[in-house]
């Protein structure tokens, strides 16, 4: 029992943890119903090129201005929220689908020669920073949203694999799973019965992280050409547009700058009050 | 510790090797034939001929594998068919920029991050504790080539404290070309310091719980020196993962950083190499960049050891 | 003289009241045993006297060290009075020592911090220190890191650490308790002899009466926060003037009823055969010989139906490997182990499911032992996964209502989560859980180790009735010797993988025949009030 064990977390504290948590979860919504209200409808078609209306700065009729094309920037702020979206949850899913088996599987075959392999490969992974993958890729099929969501999911699979190799194995020592081996079940059950279950929370809390970090890969992605191809508007491509019209029309820099920054710090929020509201030490602290 | 040292040398050698395998069958197998691919869909055969002959195609897989191998411990990447020279003097003018650029970021990242985790963790729960964490988690949601274009129209455009972009060369002196690398390093370096603050934070907060803190206070350390005597450098084990796993991040990030500051390092290269299909310039920095990582991971499992003794005698 | 006197402490931390009315006095020079079950506040008693308090901890009352309130000491004055003149040991010596420091430099920074010495005079003194409590430099030199070190040997580290600058006060917590039971004596010993040189005060917290009784002049006994009786030794033992000590004790010695074991030599229930488990151990380089530390070596014994079998031995002998080579969670490098007269496995081949509900386990940590995220009706019938025929509905839910209610808890309590429950609670859920497929043994791996003693009497009452009701074996592992001799009919004593003692239980405790069944029966503490009353005697 020493020091911090049973301090509290002060009232400002605690206050601004569970803002936080609303104001992530509400961001995220926000960004989340743009993306899908963006389907049937815009204020403005995305793509639409109007040379009369380029360059102008937020108004009535353009809410975030338009673009060196006239292109509505909210429209584009909203198509791009789709394919920013679909390319980190496609890019999440890919990780946890082949991650979280991996793990597992690692686990349950702790030090064995496929526990060997299975880790070596994440390290592997690791030294390909997600950027090089998206390179190569790119140098070799052209680039495209498809080639993201792979240099992006490939990365994320050591990510899940690790996290949950390592919680479950810290979970195979518990003595809930030796009784469960003692009633005769098979490895494959009880990492599906007993471990899964158990490492749901860590998996939502690391999956919102993994989501925003998607979003900010995507967007660095297309920044220099190598995602989702014109005519689709995407957040990085707008930013690659505005830099050379930075100082004589910033809002083209700053509306997709900060819709980015909004989303990922919404995401994170959502993720920071996800873990204390799952986590069970926090809570015990709480009570 | 030299067994130690030996372990992971075999087991990072072994990783490069693999590395290598998967670029070259990345890069040569997948596209089909290299040198159709390179020259494009309406090539004179003879010059496809011509290509595949310089680039040794007709040779056999495992032969052309050893061939490129052999040249890379050699240092000869192989020429560029843009550029029409040996791709390492292309490597050579670029790296002096993009190496740099990468250590001033990573050297930057850890100078602001240290304190900043360490005030926070000490502070636990204060005014400046709330305050340093809202500032990274906004540092850690900002894209660091959005906040590059924000430097660059404050400090170039506005203040005109810096030029916008473009490199002197070192020739014209040190500090004229630290100078210019300055933006960009901060651009990479924030983001990146906000990560490593978080984590130094946490990783503190949670050995300050360690029994072995109770221990030191029973002693009669005070709070300070309990957290600098003990805490801290068990705290830097984990910290120094992430330090690690920074090296490849900045060295990726720099790649699109040097887009927005018309940097000539590797990342335009290879950026010029995707438009052109000069796959054997692709390939070359790739390999190149990935046994940068590898040898950083290499030094990390170093520090690791000289931090931990639990790890330098390999026992247990 | 009076060195620390404490009256009336109040304590809470947050709005929760810890501990109430506290007022007791320890005498120079000699040695108060502060015993308690847990959540009585023993440990925060100590603490508070060295004010080490978790945040948000408010306390009013006197506590005077060597006759200065503390109240008026800064936290400055405070840094310089611990370590120096009032020192601590606490339980968990695996976690005390920081992994990265030599031991050299920890037992020095203590003497450094407060004296003015160089490194090298404190190294010295540190030198000496570890000498005295007996880590001789041949063995132990400053250099070692903690990490090699075993839990006994810590302890001394941290001993040393306490009593380098010969305070005036020692506070011990639990020193022993994560301690083997030889460890555990070698370590009161060495105490005991440092508070005689020394002349110093100890103030020993544990839960263990036998401990207290074995060393204390004086005795505290709490409860809920609060002092329920205090006194002298000998009084307090003699007299025990309050129902709750009378409970303690009666807990602490309890022996359940059992009918007498009426032995079928033909009727065996668990036969292991020559059975040997190895260890791979990590490889010197990377292309070194694998090497293998053989755990388990040839051991072979029978249980009969109905027969109780204790299993003891330091930690590292080989016992819990054992176990779980009997229930198959281990596979045998050699020998078979046989259920029934029927072999369950062998070395080389896993186990014949068909016969896994003959063996059940309950384990030690009544916390980790359950999923939390099922009802206790699905945890509890987990083990009928064994069976290969499916049961109806109906008959799961006499199975779970006649689990339950046989061990004590409510059919009602099937829909309710672990969470709810306390840990005695838990331990009886894990019997139902072990009990539901009717097994013929159930191994009992330090199945009462961690509950508060009258709590364990009870789970022991249970398991002795469940034993004659069905006709249950066990084979019951545990480090606690005198729990082994009270629920057991034979013993099995097991020294470095293998077994080198075995008779009935009774002889074997009264008449030990090999030397290390000796050392173990003679480091157990005793709770023995003419012992206690012969100790008084002599002093």
């Amino acid at each position: 029992m020493s020091e911090q064990t049973i301090s509290q977390p002060s009232t400002l504290q605690l206050i601004l943890r569970s803002n936080g948590f609303l104001i992530g979860a509400g961001l995220t919504a926000l960004f989340v119903l743009a993306a899908l209200v963006s389907f049937i409808w815009t204020p403005y078609d995305a793509t639409q090129i109007s040379i009369a209306d380029k360059l102008k700065t937020p108004s009535a009729a353009h809410w975030l201005g338009t673009d060196h094309f006239g292109r509505d920037m909210l429209s584009m702020i909203m198509v791009g929220a789709r394919v920013s979206m679909a390319v980190a949850f496609v890019a999440v899913g890919v990780g946890i689908l082949a991650g979280v088996p991996l793990g597992l599987y690692a686990a349950s075959k702790r030090g064995g020669l496929i526990d060997e392999i299975i880790m070596r490969g994440n390290d592997l992974i690791f030294a390909f920073p997600s950027l090089l993958l998206a390179i190569m890729i790119t140098a070799v099929f052209g680039p495209g949203a498809v080639n993201a969501i792979i240099a992006i999911g490939i990365f994320n699979i050591p990510v899940f694999a690790r996290l949950s190799r390592g919680a479950a194995l810290s979970l195979w020592q518990r003595e809930y799973i030796m009784a469960a081996q003692v009633c005769g079940k098979s490895k494959a059950l009880i990492s599906l019965e007993h471990i899964l279950p158990n490492i749901t929370n860590l998996l939502i809390v690391q999956g919102t992280i993994q989501f925003s970090l998607g979003i900010l890969a995507e967007a660095g992605l297309a920044y220099v050409g190598l995602g989702a191809q014109p005519p689709l508007p995407s957040w990085g491509r707008m930013l690659n547009d505005a830099q050379t019209l930075i100082s004589i029309a910033p809002h083209l820099a700053l509306v997709p700058g900060l819709t980015i920054v909004l989303t990922v710090l919404g995401l994170n929020l959502m993720g920071d009050g996800l873990r204390d509201l799952l986590d069970p030490k926090l809570r015990r602290v709480k009570s | 510790m030299l067994r130690y040292i030996s372990k992971r040398l075999v087991s990072l050698s072994a990783s490069l090797i693999v590395a290598s395998i998967l670029i070259f069958i990345v890069i040569e197998i997948i596209p089909g034939d290299p040198a159709a691919f390179m020259l494009g869909i309406n090539a004179d055969p003879d010059a496809v001929e011509a290509l595949r002959e310089q680039l040794d195609l007709n040779a056999s897989l495992a032969s052309r594998y050893f061939t490129w191998v052999t040249g890379l411990l050699q240092g000869e990447f192989g020429i560029s068919y843009t550029y029409r020279v040996p791709v390492s003097e292309l490597i050579a003018d670029r790296i002096v920029i993009s190496l740099p650029l990468t250590f001033y970021a990573l050297v930057l990242s850890t100078l602001i991050a240290f304190p900043a985790g360490i005030y926070a963790a000490s502070k636990r729960n204060s005014l400046g504790d709330v305050s340093v964490m809202g500032l990274t988690q906004l540092g850690v949601a900002i894209p660091n080539f959005w906040f590059a274009m924000l430097l660059v129209l404050v400090f170039s455009i506005n203040l005109r404290w810096f030029s916008a972009g473009g490199f002197p060369g070192w020739d014209q002196g040190f500090f004229p070309a630290m100078k210019a690398l300055t933006l960009p390093a901060i651009a990479l370096a924030l983001p990146q310091a906000s990560i490593l603050a978080r984590v130094m934070r946490s990783s503190l907060l949670d050995t300050l719980n360690e029994d072995y803190i109770r221990t030191a206070r029973a002693k009669g350390l005070n709070r300070r020196q309990a957290l600098w005597r003990h805490a801290l450098r068990n705290a830097l084990i984990p910290v120094l993962t992430i330090i690690g796993l920074q090296f490849s991040f900045l060295l990726a990030g720099g790649i699109i950083i040097e887009n927005v500051f018309y940097l000539p390092g590797l990342g335009r290269l290879v950026f010029q190499g995707i438009t052109q299909r000069d796959l054997i310039v692709v390939r070359s920095v790739v390999i190149l960049l990935v046994f940068a990582v590898i040898a950083v991971t290499f030094l990390v499992d170093i520090a690791y050891a000289i931090a931990d003794p639990r790890l330098r005698e390999g026992s247990r | 003289m009076t060195l620390l006197k404490v009256q009336n402490l109040n304590l809470s931390i947050g709005k929760t009241p810890i501990l109430k009315d506290i007022s007791f006095d320890l005498e120079a020079g000699r040695i108060l045993g502060i015993v308690g079950e847990s959540g009585s506040g023993k440990s925060i008693t100590a603490l508070s006297v060295l004010q080490l308090l978790p945040n948000g901890t408010t306390w009013a009352g006197d506590i005077k060290f060597d006759g200065e309130d503390i109240k008026a000491l800064s936290e400055d004055d405070f840094c310089d009075l611990r370590g120096n003149d009032i020192s601590m040991i606490f339980q968990e010596p695996m976690t005390a020592l920081n992994p990265v420091q030599t031991i050299g430099d920890q037992v020095s920074e203590s003497i450094r911090i407060h004296t003015g010495k160089s490194r090298r005079e404190a190294e010295q003194l540190a030198r000496e220190t570890l000498n005295r409590v007996e880590l001789p430099e041949s063995e132990f030199p400053l250099s070692r890191y903690p990490h090699d070190l075993s839990g006994g040997q810590r302890q001394r580290v941290m001993i040393a650490m306490a009593i380098a600058l010969q305070p005036k006060l020692l506070i011990a917590d639990e020193p022993t308790t994560a301690l083997d039971v030889t460890t555990q004596a070698e370590i009161l010993e060495l105490l005991e002899k440092l508070v005689r040189e020394d002349g110093l005060s100890l103030m020993l917290i544990t839960h263990d009466l036998a401990v207290v009784a074995q060393m204390a002049d004086n005795v505290v006994v709490m409860k809920d926060g609060a002092i329920v009786e205090q006194g002298a030794s000998i009084d307090v033992f003699s007299k025990m003037q309050h129902p709750y000590t009378r409970q303690l004790f009666s807990a602490s010695n309890h022996v359940p009823d059992r009918a007498p074991h009426q032995q079928d030599d033909n009727d065996i229930v668990l036969s292991v055969e020559h059975v040997s488990c190895d260890y791979k151990l990590p490889k010197t380089h990377l292309f070194s010989k694998q090497q293998y530390f053989r755990a388990v070596d040839d051991v072979s014994f029978e249980i009969h139906r109905g027969e109780n079998v204790g299993l003891v031995g330091g930690s590292g002998c080989g016992k819990s490997t054992l176990s779980r080579a009997i229930l198959a969670l281990k596979s045998l490098d050699e020998g078979r182990v046989l259920i029934n007269g029927k072999t369950f496995s062998s070395s080389g081949k896993g186990p014949d499911l068909s016969q896994r509900a003959a063996t059940q386990i309950v384990f030690q940590d009544p916390y980790s032992s359950f999923n939390p995220r099922h009802k206790v009706k699905r945890l509890i019938t987990e083990p009928f996964y064994t069976k290969s025929e499916e049961l109806t509905d109906a008959q799961i839910d006499a199975a779970v209502t006649e689990a339950l209610e046989s061990v004590g808890l409510k059919a009602e309590d099937g829909d309710k989560y672990i969470h709810e429950f306390s840990g005695g609670q838990r331990q009886r859920i894990a019997i139902a859980r072990a009990l539901i497929v009717k097994p013929s043994l159930i191994v009992l791996d330090e199945a009462v180790s961690a509950l508060d003693v009258s709590i364990r009497a009870q789970v022991l009452d249970l398991l002795a009735e469940l034993s004659d009701r069905f006709n249950l074996s066990y084979l019951f592992i545990s480090h606690d010797l005198s729990v082994v001799r009270s629920i057991t009919d034979r013993v099995l004593v097991m020294e470095r993988g293998k077994i080198v003692e075995t008779g009935p239980t009774q002889d074997v405790f009264e008449n030990p025949q090999h030397a290390y069944t000796q050392s173990l029966i003679r480091a157990i503490p005793k709770l023995d009030i003419e012992e206690i009353r012969a100790k008084e005697k002599m002093t």
